[in-house]
């Protein structure tokens, strides 16, 4: 039996257009006010901040989880949910196209509002940071330091408490 | 010379302006110089093939900032790039003057394609430093669409090749991701999982990373979760970082100063002619009772004491004596009667204090409750009649409810009598609970989850029973579930911790028994056995469990041992050695244990290196040893309650008496009340200066 899936289009900013089924495209938080006009709509959804290798990705994380259990709501479990730890497929899946596509994904997780998507690689940002010291962050994530030699001495003055 | 800067700045400035050729001097080697024309005014190919080693994503603004441009990565351009998205008229930006000019005019299809070439090997080289992307391929084939589509509809898709283009230049442009693309939210967001060790860290990262990392909230999140101020609101207080770094700076401070001992030392007055017979603390409130029947409570953080006096004075005939001697009962010490002397022995057996009660059993059958606050505070509320008069043994209060209890009885029976749920005119329900074999243990456990239904642990020679109210209609505590069981081996002491509920039961022996002395730990709801404990040589007397962090548990034992055993492993971890009598009590904390014992000796020892820190020694047994977080209290109470008195003297030597002290060490104990000015870190090298600090007798300690 061929159950015909809803889907709805949405275009990136490469003129590519994807098809999404609808269950995905219900875990985009921002388009879920929409989701019915798109479906009767056949123009597709013009999204000019993401592009295709972004969307591509989003879509087969969403894929991958679609069956998960939808986050709790209260505020201590939340708490809860975020210190748990980044499943090892998502790790891997998050980091395997590099830093730059990270950010992408994380941006678009922003604007498309895909909670568990923005939690997941916030985490791995995270992660990255983790246990280093600043000038190891800098490297990782090539970053200019823009303090004067005087301001560099202050701010880990400030700071060096939290060093035992 | 800094005029001279400022002169120079301006004559660069107004001839930046005026778009006069001046190529700015640049202070770093290897930099690019730029021609100003070329990046406001550049329109036709033949400029471009002037300049041919002009780097096509230096804008004007560039050379202002030599110093962003390290690398290629030109971050002010990519904030022009951002105004260009919204003012697309704007268009001052290289790149995009090209796109415009061809736009405009058909004939330089040609010239343009050469550009076209030109930028396309720019970018390639620029593309190279950055991370790996597919820019190139995509760029090309971008530009052709946009060539072949140029003529058709140009006006229409002029906005999109911009997007086009600045969406390019973006690629390239590599920048840090936090400074300007990913929103401050998100940012945050990806900051919450850090703890404050790799927060300090990340605020030397960069000036953005500062303002990112020492955001308010994250701050007063990581605040809440250490346990500090979580009363307040994020928007209560501001500067969350300098909280946190205050707390954590007192809990050093604090665990220097118990490492070193520094602190005040504090002898609590005695009451007058009597001997110390039982010690016991909660909190701030201290309560000690005395062989003449009074009970002084003491409060230590708001300074202030109370006496309490026994509610029945009435005459009673101990039947201890043989000769049937009658004993008045009261707070006179030596009363004749007949040509008998007698020595009054209603002296307080044990004491019990919560933050709102004061319990004194009296050997004469008596327990008086009183509570710690309100107006007459030595009017007990409720007073308790014990039948049997011979050996009130124990009491019990419970800290966050109304549950008081009382063990008396012989030594074949027990009673316990139990009373929940206080009012105005004493407490509600109560209930006497006969046992048939003596209590050598007693505790309450109360879980935090509920506060209002706690349990009464009981443990009888070689049983421990859970007491607890189930049903609201039957009696309280008529629910009985049994833990533990050993016939052979008799309980000698008992702890209970709350979260997660366990139970630790210390065991001697009657002899016969292999490997008789050691402690069993039981989960407190399931009953199931958690570990048993061995590695001990006599009797275990006493073990710590309640104050303990996870999976810890520490013993005090006959040997003159003090224990660390890993609850997982059930493993001895530590063996401590030195007092040189039966340890009676012990408790541990992350840093540090502290045991006392028979010989009147208090030890702390340092947990993770396994060796002594610093030791008291008063004359008497420690009977009551009890630290929290800055204060450790002391009581040293006689063995000997009738000690041999001199005819003449009118009052217990004060080598009779026991003693009551307390150690307090948080933080700048010697220096209060002197003004700051006066406090000195001897970290100013200025000594030649008047510096009134350093010739002031008080150190900043």
């Amino acid at each position: 039996m061929n159950k015909i899936v809803p889907q709805i289009k949405l275009e990136t900013y490469e003129k590519e257009v994807f098809e999404i089924d609808l269950d995905i495209a219900k875990k985009f938080g921002k388009l879920v006010p929409v989701l019915q006009e798109l479906l009767n709509d056949d123009k597709p959804l013009t999204i000019k901040t993401i592009n295709s290798g972004t969307l591509k990705k989003i879509i087969t994380w969403c894929t991958y989880h679609k069956d998960d259990p939808l986050p709790p709501e209260d505020d201590d479990n939340k708490m809860k949910h975020s210190t748990e730890e980044v499943s090892s497929w998502d790790d891997k899946f998050l980091q395997e196209d590099g830093q730059a596509a990270l950010f992408d994904l994380i941006s678009a997780a922003h604007t498309l509002d895909i909670d568990g998507l923005l939690d997941v690689a916030c985490k791995v940002v995270a992660t990255m940071i983790k246990g280093k010291a600043p000038e190891e962050i800098r490297k990782v994530f090539n970053i200019k330091n823009d303090f004067t030699q005087q301001e560099e001495d202050q701010v880990r003055k400030e700071n060096d408490w939290c060093e035992d | 010379m800094a005029s001279n800067d400022l002169e120079k700045f301006r004559t660069e400035w107004k001839n930046e302006l005026q778009g006069s050729k001046v190529i700015p001097e640049k202070r770093g080697q290897g930099s690019i110089a730029v021609d100003p024309t070329l990046a406001i005014d550049i329109v036709l190919p033949e400029n471009i093939s002037n300049n041919p080693n002009s780097n096509p994503t230096n804008c004007s603004e560039c050379r202002v900032h030599p110093a962003f441009r390290e690398n290629n990565k030109c971050h002010t351009c990519f904030f022009i790039n951002k105004q260009n998205k919204e003012h697309k008229t704007n268009t001052q930006f290289y790149p995009f003057r090209i796109v415009d000019g061809l736009l405009n005019s058909k004939d330089e299809i040609k010239q343009s394609q050469n550009l076209e070439t030109e930028f396309l090997s720019n970018t390639k080289v620029t593309s190279t430093c950055g991370k790996k992307r597919k820019y190139d391929a995509f760029a090309k084939e971008d530009m052709k669409n946009i060539f072949s589509n140029k003529q058709g509809r140009k006006e229409d898709d002029k906005e999109s090749y911009l997007d086009l283009f600045i969406a390019d230049l973006d690629e390239i442009n590599e920048i840090p991701f936090f400074d300007l693309t990913v929103p401050r939210e998100v940012a945050i967001k990806i900051f919450e999982p850090l703890d404050l060790k790799d927060l300090c860290r990340c605020s030397q990262v960069s000036k953005s990373w500062k303002s990112l990392a020492d955001d308010e909230l994250l701050w007063c999140r990581i605040c809440h979760k250490l346990g500090y101020e979580q009363d307040t609101d994020a928007v209560e207080k501001r500067k969350w970082k300098t909280v946190v770094r205050h707390h954590i700076e007192l809990e050093r401070k604090l665990v220097y100063n118990w490492k070193n001992r520094l602190g005040s030392f504090t002898q609590l007055q005695h009451v007058h002619g009597g001997i110390l017979c039982a010690v016991n603390s909660s909190g701030d409130n201290i309560v000690a009772g005395y062989t003449n029947g009074d009970v002084k409570l003491w409060n230590v953080s708001e300074q202030f004491d109370c006496l309490y006096q026994p509610s029945n004075t009435s005459l009673v005939i101990d039947e201890n004596t043989e000769d049937g001697t009658i004993l008045i009962i009261g707070r006179n010490r030596r009363f004749v009667v007949g040509d008998k002397v007698g020595t009054i022995p209603n002296h307080v057996t044990d004491v019990g204090v919560s933050p709102t009660f004061v319990v004194a059993a009296y050997r004469q059958g008596n327990v008086d409750i009183w509570k710690t606050d309100g107006g007459d505070c030595t009017v007990p509320v409720h007073v308790i009649e014990c039948h049997d008069r011979r050996g009130l043994r124990a009491v019990g209060v419970a800290q966050h409810s109304d549950l008081v209890y009382t063990i008396s009885g012989p030594l074949d029976i027990s009673f316990v009598h139990i009373c929940q749920e206080c009012t105005e005119q004493g407490f509600k329900k109560t209930r006497a609970i006969n046992i048939m074999d003596h209590i050598s243990a007693s505790t309450i456990l109360e879980e935090p989850a509920a506060y209002s239904k706690p349990q009464l642990v009981i443990a009888t020679k070689f049983h421990v029973n859970l007491y607890k109210t189930e049903d609201s209609n039957a009696d309280i505590f008529s629910h009985v579930t049994n833990i533990h069981n050993v016939i052979g081996s008799p309980v000698t002491c008992m702890d209970v911790r709350s979260s997660p509920s366990q139970l630790a039961v210390g065991l001697g022996s009657y002899g016969g028994t292999l490997d008789p002395y050691r402690v069993k730990v039981y989960d407190a709801n399931s009953g199931k056995l958690v570990s048993t404990l061995y590695n001990h040589t006599w009797t275990v007397t006493c073990v710590n469990i309640a104050d303990i962090p996870d999976n810890l548990l520490t013993t005090g034992s006959g040997d003159r041992r003090v224990r660390v055993f890993d609850l997982r492993s059930e493993n001895m971890m530590h063996l401590l050695s030195g007092h040189s009598s039966q340890v009676n009590t012990v408790q541990m904390d992350d840093i540090k244990i502290v045991s006392g014992g028979d010989d009147g000796f208090v030890r702390v020892w340092d947990l993770r290196m396994t060796k002594k820190l610093w030791e008291i020694h008063n004359r008497h047994p420690v009977k009551h040893c009890h630290f929290t977080k800055d204060r450790l209290i002391l009581g040293n109470v006689p063995t000997s309650k009738m000690p041999f008195v001199d005819e003449f003297e009118s009052v217990t030597h004060r080598r009779y008496r026991g003693s009551i002290q307390i150690y307090d060490f948080s933080v700048d104990q010697t220096t209060q009340g002197v003004p700051d000015i006066c406090l000195s870190t001897y970290d100013e090298p200025e000594a030649s200066h008047y510096n009134i600090s350093l010739a002031m007798p008080y150190d900043k300690l």
